[in-house]
């Protein structure tokens, strides 16, 4: 059987049982919070898997092969940072405040949060905008990598990989909202994971073993064997911070904390979230070995879609296409619901004070999802630099925005109004600005976004003590 | 040289996700003996 043929069987099978779930999840959702938040009784697998295949994106097989083609071995490390920080120490430190503070408040996105916990609707409409813009420039990444390997793979027009993967996503996200987002992010997951496993396996194969691969890529050059090898310090380690501290401040992830079923849940979730994030090594670990087989690639971001091609049998190359597709799905499709809670939610009933009946919110929640991921779309199909450069960037955004707010919010109680607001503005201005310059010293705008937002969040706390109604605090503390 | 021809340094970035399977069971293990009752403070969170 050719690989188009295999990829045509797969996708189709594949495609199918997305769009039995979108409309499975549409008969269960009948609230505004089912739509949004799944009703808060998601379980411990579904929860963890999803979180997986949420951050695990496409990018993170397509990109992140790439850095591995380019910088060598030591790419392994951000894979290895990611289950550290990203997940494990995420889930430990965040998950279950985060699941007691939102429930006792009764919000359903971060920037209800900020709304509540800081009484600030300001910082809630400033967070939501924030995560409205810039969340749509991450989903363009996503989709780009989706349909690089559909190009690769299968021969089909970039667009073409655009429209297919973009137009079954919004399908299932608008019909059954947040239950089909974690539904179909958990056998997404499992895609993923197969998909990675089988192709490190075969690879690993062809290059003779994990000490032979490694020998060869030491012949090519040392710096792809060594740490911090040809990237150098200074970018593995900022890489490493922006895209395993920065999903502290991710909304997609944290809703993640929002609608898991009790609290009880979150031990078993804890390890099933560790366990499972181990394969974000591979695609660093293979895009490495690819530099052996495939040395004179043009472009870095094809290296992981060339190797399968070179390694694997048709069947395995539509399913690691099925993995590739799969873990940018979860992902889009969780920023659309994010975008168009924070939308509904924050800004127009929240922030513009209106009413919305239950019924009206879960439309307006339809229609704006539907119309965020045509825009995002419509944006890919003429798609800006690479991958991961984009990814950075809207990630130091929203990191800069919402990290040092929440996690002030969740540990401190003297976090003030003015201190999460101002910190919020400083932090998003700082990322922003450093960017347009052109990163000076060689410095990502999310570590200085991060920085700046950190330092004035507490300066301007001790400086404006928080003054809260009576109780406040101590309701949301749970005192 | 490491294990598998990896320098240590680049050998390490296996251990640490080693070392993430064991912080995470050696949570569950503590948090079960701080709250053996449920999961949540004071029970919050139970359904």
């Amino acid at each position: 059987m050719s690989l188009l043929a295999a990829c045509v069987v797969v996708l189709i099978l594949y495609l199918g049982v997305l769009v039995g779930i979108g409309i499975w999840s549409a008969r269960r959702t009948s609230t505004a919070e089912d739509f949004i938040l799944g009703g808060r009784k998601v379980g411990p697998w579904v929860t963890a898997l999803s979180f997986i295949a949420v951050y695990f994106s496409s990018v993170l097989i397509i990109g992140g092969g790439g850095f591995g083609y380019k910088f060598g071995m030591a790419t392994v490390w951000i894979g290895a940072i990611n289950v550290l920080v990203g997940c494990t120490l995420c889930w430990i430190v965040l998950g279950r405040r985060v699941r007691l503070f939102t429930e006792r408040m009764g919000v359903s996105t971060i920037s209800g949060f900020f709304t509540k916990r800081y009484n600030s609707p300001e910082a809630g409409v400033f967070s939501a905008l924030i995560i409205f813009i810039f969340l749509i420039i991450y989903n363009v990444s996503v989709v780009k990598g989706m349909a690089h390997s559909f190009e690769v793979l299968m021969g089909l027009p970039y667009w073409g990989g655009v429209l297919i993967s973009g137009i079954v996503i919004i399908f299932y996200v608008v019909l059954g909202g947040y239950q089909a987002v974690v539904w179909t992010g958990l056998i997404q997951a499992w895609v993923m994971i197969f998909s990675l496993l089988l192709l490190t396996f075969r690879t690993l194969n062809v290059v003779g073993g994990l000490s032979e691969g490694m020998r060869k890529l030491a012949e090519i050059g040392p710096g792809y064997v060594n740490t911090p090898g040809v990237w150098g310090w200074a970018g593995l380690i900022s890489f490493c911070l922006i895209v395993s501290l920065g999903v502290w401040g991710m909304p997609q992830l944290l809703i993640r904390f929002y609608s898991i079923k009790d609290a009880k849940t979150f031990r078993l979730g804890t390890v099933i979230v560790t366990v499972g994030a181990a394969v974000a090594v591979l695609p660093y670990l293979n895009g490495a070995f690819a530099r052996i087989l495939i040395p004179e690639l043009q472009n870095a971001d094809l290296a992981i879609p060339s190797l399968s091609r070179l390694v694997l049998s048709p069947w395995g190359a539509a399913i690691l296409l099925a993995g590739v597709v799969a873990a940018g799905m979860s992902t889009f499709a969780g920023v659309l619901i994010i975008i168009s809670s924070s939308l509904v939610r924050d800004v127009y009933i929240n922030g513009l004070k209106k009413v919305m009946t239950g019924e009206q919110e879960i439309l307006a929640n339809r229609v704006i999802s539907g119309s965020v991921g045509v825009i995002a779309l419509l944006i890919a199909l003429k798609p800006p630099a690479l991958i991961l450069v984009l990814t950075g960037f809207s990630w130091a955004v929203i990191a800069s925005t919402n990290l040092w707010p929440l996690l002030f919010g969740l540990y401190w109680k003297g976090a003030s109004r003015a201190g999460a607001f101002i910190s919020m503005l400083a932090g998003t201005v700082t990322a922003i600005v450093w960017t347009w310059l052109g990163k000076p010293f060689g410095i990502h705008g999310f570590i200085t976004g991060t920085a700046v937002s950190l330092i004035v969040i507490v300066v301007v706390s001790l400086v404006k003590r928080a003054s809260y109604p009576e109780g406040h605090i101590e309701k949301i503390y749970g005192e | 040289m490491g294990p598998f021809n990896m320098p240590w340094l680049t050998f390490s970035a296996f251990i640490v996700v080693d070392i993430s399977v064991l912080i995470a069971i050696i949570w569950v293990v503590m948090d079960i003996r701080k709250h053996p009752e449920n999961g949540g403070k004071n029970g919050e969170g139970q359904r």
